[in-house]
């Protein structure tokens, strides 16, 4: 009873000097670990920050996901056309409300710079997340910050991390869910907070759900066997709920279930778990899946392959179960054939860094000689980084579409039909202020209310591959290109640009 | 410590605060356009007092020729040879106080078949250019540049390269330059467009549609002026010279000598369509497109021309009763 009394501050105290009290007694408490794991977030902010305007290239979906966002935050929508659930929205409204809290799309001139902050950002929280989760599955502080650094530093994670993913907001959820269900406390409140956290990953991108096992054995085994059902009930339910939101608006829409003339959730996940072009299982030679692969180990094969020989060692280790569980369902769904997406090996990443470390020491604990050697295999192969990374810190100049999109900007009226590529679109909405708004190229065929609106088009603005490869699925900007003439050319290749000026006789 | 999360901090600012640097030009300078002449207006056509057709009308007494020999129509000049034509042309047209329409038709691989036709070297090429423009002298003349060279599947750059030369030396020497551009049931303006930009248009006067071909004067237009949106608004000419009755029916060989054919609309310097300069009789009509529908020659044939003059829709009744009875 006294000894309490003596913990408790003196009831005189103002609220401000209790939370410096109180916050001076966590910095002394963490001082160690914090010592750790700064120089950790420095080196993985500079290797993610410098050079991320540069490289990687535009690709479609981060314009895709800032446009979205941008209709959050200026419109009240979730998409500036028809939302049709081809993601859970959770992930552009969170950089939504980072852009309301921040201005983030007044802040930069391009919303592709905006996503990259926040990228950045994701990365940080994650990389501290990580360190964190490493520490509660049994890390040293050296250990720990290994993972760290294995996770932020890969050529793999920087060049994904720094594309305006969904994936990459997914990560620090999801880390943040293991950091709680594995809290030392195990109270009733931590479990909660990790459902939640869990929720939120999947409401930030849906495939989060098939992690659910795993994360629910780490939840199951952390859990008081006093109060487990107690604490199990609470949390689950917190987190069903929070995830029901989604189908829930979806039914207050009147687009849960498929029906004409309506987008809806269970449509769209039928095309995408069934009907969307299969990636072929990675067991397979000749398949997409096998390709993405071939190219992500192109980019660093440590981590990925050190991983996946890792949860092994994961599965053996009491305390790495639910850890090796979780990067094994990652696995197996790269060979179960159906849809992958080419940026899906970030959820692999920091899975696959924490697995190594924790193989790592395990073995160090039993065989410290045989620890070491690993580590220096470990070392060895990381050795081959910074020849990676070079030219993604190196990197300067404009992207073609940006520079196509200060091109346009000077040089076309705003009354003009544009048909933009979504990683422009924002800007020239925002920036520049076309009116009517620009057309997102893939909106062009694939939204029927779009067809329907379209009186003219006057420019076409995307990379030359949409007319290389993707011509099958566009064919109104084919048509249109037939009647235009190029007004400027930016770059070459697959990715170069070229402006084209669309004959005003011509009709859509 | 706290040096380092302020280091960290400045740091991670500067990196995202860095706005990206805009240097990539476009890497092809805007097209500049030449000032359009307009060397139709207040003139009026030449006519050649000499040709295939009126020679055979003379030799064979036949008036009903007149729909075709009375009408003012283009010169072709395929050859070294036939620049020897060039003086007389220039002393009858400075009689007639007339416009002459000439049709150069000798680039390198003009046929597509292994440069077994045109000039054989582009320096020829330009020498035999250059030697036309030496001939034609103080007298300017409208020169339709080598129909199909542009819409032809062995269209190059080295050809587009030439062609310009050419184009450049013509106009910079006064003449008025019309490239063809083919027809509007051939390539889209878009890829057409872009041939004649490389092509030199923009120092021509502008384009000729539908050489030798049927299409239908309004489809000819409306191509036409899509593409002429595409190259800085260029005039273009159309040759209506058989397309009275449009495009023959069927596909393949049927653009050969085929039976629906007529006359089209007549030449005229004052056409009242937006962006066309004249309609001109550019292919000699009666003149065989080749050894198919029943010809066997390249050269003027009675039966083509009578087949055009009876069928068209621009011909007077009586005329083309005195065509389909002698």
């Amino acid at each position: 009873m006294i000894t309490r009394l003596a913990t408790v501050p003196p009831p005189m105290l103002s609220v401000r000097r209790r939370l410096v009290a109180s916050a001076r007694e966590w910095l002394r408490r963490h001082r160690g670990d914090l010592a750790v794991l700064l120089p950790v977030l420095l080196a993985a902010g500079l290797v993610h920050a410098i050079g991320m305007s540069a490289f990687p290239r535009y690709v479609d979906d981060p314009g895709t996901y800032l446009s979205q966002a941008w209709s959050v935050r200026y419109q009240g929508t979730l998409s500036p056309y028809s939302y049709f659930y081809d993601h859970a929205p959770g992930g552009w409204i969170q950089i939504a409300m980072w852009a309301w809290l921040t201005d983030g799309f007044g802040r930069y001139d391009t919303a592709i710079g905006f996503g990259n902050e926040v990228m950045l950002l994701a990365k940080l929280a994650s990389t501290v997340l990580l360190y964190t989760l490493g520490r509660r599955l049994g890390f040293s502080r050296p250990g720990a910050a290994a993972a760290g650094l294995l996770f932020a530093l890969c050529p793999l994670a920087v060049m994904f991390g720094r594309w305006t993913f969904l994936d990459n907001l997914v990560t620090p959820w999801l880390l943040a869910a293991f950091v709680l269900a594995l809290s030392p406390k195990r109270s009733i409140a931590s479990a909660t907070g990790g459902a939640v956290c869990f929720a939120m990953a999947t409401l930030t991108k849906e495939t989060a759900l098939v992690l659910l096992p795993a994360f629910a054995w780490a939840l199951w085994r952390n859990t008081d066997p006093h109060n487990r059902a107690h604490s199990l009930t609470v949390a689950a339910g917190a987190g069903f709920l929070l995830m029901a939101m989604y189908p829930l608006m979806a039914v207050y829409k009147g687009e849960l279930f498929e029906g004409p003339g309506h987008n809806s959730l269970l449509g769209t996940a039928k095309w995408q778990l069934v009907d969307r072009a299969a990636s072929g299982s990675l067991l397979n030679g000749g398949s997409v899946m096998r390709q993405m692969f071939t190219d992500w180990l192109a980019q660093d094969p440590v981590l990925l392959l050190g991983g996946l020989v890792s949860i092994v060692a994961g599965f053996l280790v009491r305390r790495l179960r639910p850890i090796a569980l979780t990067l094994l369902i990652g696995w197996l769904m790269m060979l179960r054939g159906g849809y992958v997406p080419f940026m899906y090996v970030i959820v692999l990443l920091p899975w696959s860094a924490l697995l190594i470390v924790g193989a790592i020491e395990a073995v160090w604990r039993r065989w410290p000689r045989a620890g070491v050697a690993l580590a220096a295999v470990a070392v060895f192969g990381a050795a081959l980084w910074p020849a990676r990374l070079y030219p993604m810190v190196t990197a300067s100049g404009p992207q073609p579409l940006r520079a196509a999109e200060q091109w346009v900007a000077d040089n076309v009226p705003r009354d003009r039909v544009v048909v933009a590529h979504d990683s422009i679109w924002v800007d020239l909405v925002h920036q520049y202020g076309f009116q009517p708004r620009p057309i997102i190229v893939h909106k062009l065929d694939a939204d029927p209310a779009v067809r329907r609106e379209l009186k003219r088009v006057d420019y076409l603005v995307v990379p030359n591959w949409y007319y290389e490869s993707g011509g099958g699925n566009y064919p109104t900007l084919l048509e249109a290109r037939k009647h235009a003439v190029a007004a400027a050319r930016f770059g070459s290749g697959g990715d170069g640009v070229v402006v084209y000026r669309v004959s005003e006789h011509w009709r859509p | 410590m706290r040096v380092l999360l302020i280091m960290g901090l400045v740091a991670v600012l500067a990196a995202c605060g860095q706005t990206p640097r805009v240097e990539l030009r476009p890497s092809e300078p805007a097209v500049s356009y030449a000032p359009l002449r307009h060397p139709f207006r207040d003139r009026q056509l030449y006519l050649a007092p000499d040709s295939p057709a009126l020679r055979w009308q003379n030799a064979n007494g036949a008036s009903w020729l007149d729909p075709i020999t009375r009408t003012p129509q283009a010169v072709w000049l395929n050859s070294p040879q036939d620049l020897d034509k060039v003086p007389a042309l220039v002393s009858e047209a400075g009689q007639q106080d007339a416009l002459p329409v000439l049709v150069a038709y000798y680039v390198p691989n003009r046929g597509c078949s292994d440069f077994r036709d045109g000039a054989p070297t582009p320096a020829e090429y330009v020498q035999w250019v250059d030697r036309l423009i030496t001939l034609l002298g103080a007298t300017k003349a409208v020169v339709v540049m080598e129909p199909d060279a542009i819409p032809a599947d062995c269209f190059t750059t080295e050809r587009a390269e030439v062609l310009k030369a050419a184009v450049g030396k013509l106009s910079e020497a006064g003449h008025f330059v019309y490239l063809d551009a083919g027809h509007s049931r051939w390539r889209s303006t878009g890829e057409t467009a872009e041939r004649l930009i490389a092509a030199g248009v923009n120092v021509a006067e502008g384009f000729a549609v539908n050489i030798s071909n049927r299409q239908s004067t309004e489809d000819a237009h409306k191509w036409g002026r899509e593409l002429a949106d595409l190259t800085g608004d260029r005039e273009f000419v159309i040759d209506t010279s058989r397309n009275g009755l449009g495009p023959p029916p069927g596909d393949g060989d049927s653009w050969c000598n085929p039976e629906q054919q007529g006359l089209g609309e007549p030449p005229t310097t004052k056409p009242a369509l937006e962006g066309v300069a004249a309609l001109l009789w550019i292919k000699p009509p009666g003149e065989s497109d080749g050894i198919c529908g029943g010809e066997d020659t390249y050269l003027f044939s009675p039966r083509q021309a009578r087949n055009l003059i009876m069928r068209s829709p621009h011909v007077p009744p009586e005329e083309r009763e005195a065509a389909a009875t002698h």
